[in-house]
């Protein structure tokens, strides 16, 4: 298990990451969402003991994260996949065996065929996005248990992003490896990830199971004769809705049923169903709560 | 503006992916599927993933596209092939378990059920459907006569199809 704890970081005298809190489970993929400039990097660096913290700490598998420890468990894709110019594979894996000492050879063989690359080729001259597979090539190789993976989708074409996920899955089971990924690809992370974290101005504002989640919410569509006053009881919540004539969409937490009876009793309702709420509803309204939104 | 994502598996691939184990084992029959059965998942259905998956599966077994003690593909490879969470896939084996459409045998994974332990869940909710589409008749205007006129037709319609 994979905890982080009440982390902060301050950069020049602002406050980047505040009072970070999250733990982590075996074989979970963890999607890390929000806006630009949020603090998703800095968390991952950090997690990565890349920048140290000001308060808080990181322990994975009871052991803790201090000045100089060595995460032979951890390997991490930066956004920005950087490679010493003119260096082969080869010799860029020859570096990284330092490291890693499980790193698999044959499976380096194996993946490398898979996706037509040789272990001569010289990924500095390759394009950004077949930089981003060699370094998602290496990382399944080290056979680290805790894959730290910064918008490594992101740039990717739609067939390399598929054939992507299916390995990540399959490492996720086989081995009960640890995902955490970054995206601002918010719907090709929806049905990969079983838990997110929504993060806003250096703070986490929504971390949860994205099933349980989901159970709770509802996208609601309806259409009624007057202007819609969003209602709000006990057993559910309106969190947020937008009227375009007589149709009204809008996000429901709690008793679904409740809500429809209420609806039908104030007002005269023609049509109305029901939807699944995606990862994207969920960010839009939670970051609207916090003042950040489009309309 | 709503883009459905639809992912199409032909369960041809399913069939390539779990001969491996089933050659192994000796108690199970080939999944014998003929191309064009699809697996159809979409993310902007008013159904959760897990519930797409299992009413796929129940049609497939209802319909025995899928027969009784065939083996089931494992978690392993619906999720990796479908690209959905291990844990979502297996939410909706539980509620095929428990609804009786599938058993598991320990140590070798999950099997089809006999019709007769089949239980009423997924009746209900076909029922639901119904009350739904009456309904939207109802609005467009068509009148009882119609309507019975329209469940005889499709009545005889299934009942050919299970005859086959």
């Amino acid at each position: 298990m994979l905890t982080i704890s009440n982390l902060t970081k301050v950069i020049d005298d602002s406050i980047i990451l505040e009072d970070i809190s999250l733990t982590v489970n075996k074989g979970d993929i963890l999607a890390i969402v929000g806006s630009n400039g949020c603090g998703k990097t800095t968390l991952m660096t950090t997690v990565m003991n890349i920048v140290r913290p000001e308060k808080g700490y990181i322990e994975y598998d009871g052991v803790k994260h201090d000045k100089g420890t060595v995460l032979k468990d951890f390997y991490f894709i930066q956004d920005y996949v950087f490679f010493p110019k003119g260096r082969s594979i080869a010799s860029i894996v020859d570096y990284e065996k330092c490291f890693y000492e499980n790193f698999d050879e044959d499976l380096l063989c194996e993946l490398l065929g898979e996706f037509n690359f040789n272990i001569h080729d010289v990924p500095s001259r390759m394009s950004k996005g077949q930089k981003k597979i060699i370094a998602f090539i290496i990382c399944l190789s080290s056979r680290a248990n805790v894959l730290i993976l910064d918008e490594l989708i992101d740039g990717l074409d739609i067939v390399m992003k598929k054939r992507i996920w299916s390995y990540i899955i399959d490492r996720t089971i086989e081995d009960e490896t640890t995902v955490m990924i970054s995206s601002h690809d918010i719907r090709e992370l929806e049905n990969i990830c079983n838990k997110y974290v929504l993060m806003h101005e250096g703070r986490i504002i929504k971390n949860n199971d994205l099933e349980i989640e989901k159970e709770g919410l509802k996208r609601i569509q309806f259409s009624i004769d007057s202007d819609f006053n969003a209602l709000k009881t006990e057993s559910y919540e309106v969190k947020s809705f937008s009227q375009y004539g007589s149709v009204v969409n809008a996000i429901v937490e709690g008793d679904f049923n409740l809500f429809e009876e209420d609806l039908k009793e104030n007002y005269q309702v023609g049509l109305y169903e029901q939807f699944e709420v995606s990862l994207e509803d969920i960010m839009l309204f939670n970051l609207k709560e916090e003042g950040y939104s489009y309309e | 503006m709503k883009t459905n994502r639809i992912i199409t598996l032909y369960l041809t691939i399913d069939i390539r992916c779990i001969f491996d184990i089933i050659t192994t084992s000796v108690l199970v029959n080939v999944i014998h599927l003929e191309g064009g059965i699809m697996f159809k998942l979409d993310s902007n259905s008013k159904l959760s993933i897990y519930e797409q998956i299992y009413s796929n599966f129940v049609s497939l077994i209802t319909t025995e596209s899928l027969k009784a003690n065939d083996k089931m593909p494992s978690v392993r490879e619906m999720a990796t092939v479908l690209r959905i969470n291990p844990n979502t896939i297996q939410k909706a084996y539980k509620l095929l378990l428990k609804d009786g459409y599938i058993f598991s045998k320990p140590g070798s994974g999950n099997f089809v059920s006999e019709r007769k332990n089949y239980k009423s869940g997924y009746l209900d909710s076909s029922k639901e459907e119904l009350r739904k589409s009456v309904k939207s008749l109802i609005n467009f205007g068509v009148t009882k006569t119609d309507i019975y006129q329209l469940v005889d037709k499709y009545f005889e319609e299934g009942k050919d199809v299970n005859n086959k």
